[in-house]
């Protein structure tokens, strides 16, 4: 059965300007404090934790929620006299798909649409003139089909696989490695490229100074821009 | 903390609301009586008209915050990549139903079963039929692919504290004569909301 959520990897800890300090879940019994309920103007940081192995099991236990251990880099944000802190998870749904490049085996997640300040960044191509490429390779599949012809021949002589492609002399098909004539070139076969591999959502954490621009950091630890809400 | 959250359809009298359809294609049909979630049914094509346009029956899309312990979910947002690769004609368009001050979003109060005049669905901003939380607005409907990853659709700014529907987005296909009969490739929305 799905979750119908995505299983966050951090939990935000706010500390006061007194050295003390909130953090989303209670060491002891997993619990979650609401980030409604701080004292948000007594805030000097906040921060996002990656949640340990340990912590998983207690928020498990005290609030019944799916967590995802992890040893993603630390985030704080300094929160300005006079201002509050903001904390935000925005899921997107679908966000993107995994594709599979089945030229070199890689796989990526690859970002709908025009350019977009937060997710079009390395790692996660726009696509030019909707196709798309692979990320390792730069394979070119299209968009809609992701599909792209190949002409697969074989070389009676040698009896393998030859590439470059033969050349073309007097319409005839020539190995070049060879110099055999009529080597079949009539095994025309639709080959994918780039296929995609799945559907999946998006989980992007936004944390700073309220009604300023928050930083942004997607569920890698990766800080991937800032912008208001 | 985390809210449970789905993407319905909701369609017919009612309104009737669908099985989670995250990451699922949606037909855009000629009826209102079905999700269109079932690929297999061909049933119910939109018609190309003879001349003129000929419209799909009208669909909402909304998210359903379905229970978790969350404080609130809010500003839900819908775009597309920009370029919908649909053949439907010369003036033919995937529309969304746009309001012209405030959230796009259709409130689920203000669900409008789409209708039909026999061969067509009802457009959207039509004055008589239409869809009577858009149809008096100034622009009633825009393309969708005015709505892309640099400018998302606001469809429900408000705040959700408890497990309830947010408002959704109507879309609906415009046909022109000259549109390609037969199924079309599948087009991805993509939704985002915020949550603490």
């Amino acid at each position: 059965m799905a979750l119908n959520y995505t299983p966050r990897g951090y939990m935000w800890i706010a500390t006061y300007r007194n050295g003390q300090a909130v953090p989303q879940f209670d060491p002891l019994t997993g619990k979650e404090n609401k980030f409604k309920n701080i004292e948000k103007s007594d805030v000097e940081r906040i921060g996002l934790f990656p949640i340990s192995p340990t912590m998983t099991v207690k928020i498990l236990e005290g609030e019944g929620v799916l967590t995802v251990p992890n040893e993603n880099p630390i985030h704080e944000v300094l929160i300005p006299q006079g201002k509050e802190p903001d904390f935000w998870a925005r899921t997107i749904c679908p966000s993107g798909q995994f594709h599979e490049c089945l030229e070199c085996g890689y796989k990526w997640l690859f970002a709908f649409g025009k350019e977009d300040p937060v997710l079009t960044r390395k790692g996660y191509p726009k696509h030019r003139d909707h196709k798309i490429y692979c990320v390792s390779c730069a394979s070119e599949g299209k968009n809609t089909e992701l599909i792209r012809e190949r002409r697969k021949w074989r070389c009676p002589k040698v009896d393998e696989h030859r590439n470059p492609a033969p050349i073309r002399r007097y319409g005839v098909a020539v190995c070049p490695g060879c110099g055999y004539h009529n080597v079949p070139t009539d095994t025309k076969e639709e080959h994918r490229i780039v296929q995609k591999v799945v559907d999946m959502s998006y989980l992007v954490y936004l944390i700073g100074p309220k009604d300023e621009k928050l930083t942004y950091i997607n569920e890698w630890g990766e800080v991937i821009g800032k912008g208001v809400v | 903390m985390v809210a449970t959250v789905t993407v319905r359809v909701n369609y017919g009298a009612g309104p009737t609301e669908s099985a989670d359809v995250n990451g699922l294609p949606v037909r855009l049909i000629n009826a209102a009586s079905s999700d269109g979630r079932d690929q297999a049914d061909t049933s119910d094509p939109v018609v190309i008209p003879g001349a003129g346009f000929g419209y799909s029956f009208y669909k909402h899309i909304c998210l359903s915050i379905d229970g978790g312990a969350f404080s609130q979910v809010d500003n839900v947002q819908m775009w597309c990549d920009g370029t919908i690769g649909w053949t439907l004609g010369t003036g033919g368009l995937l529309l969304v139903g746009t309001r012209d001050a405030g959230d796009h979003g259709c409130p689920e109060a203000s669900y409008d079963q789409a209708q039909g005049d026999g061969t067509y669905g009802y457009a959207i901003d039509v004055a008589v039929n239409g869809h009577p939380y858009y149809n008096a607005q100034t622009i009633g409907v825009q393309d969708i692919e005015n709505f892309h990853s640099g400018a998302k659709m606001a469809v429900d700014t408000g705040a959700h504290t408890i497990a309830e529907n947010t408002k959704g987005f109507v879309v609906q296909a415009k046909v022109d004569t000259d549109a390609t009969q037969g199924e079309q490739t599948d087009e991805t929305i993509q939704i985002s909301y915020d949550e603490q």
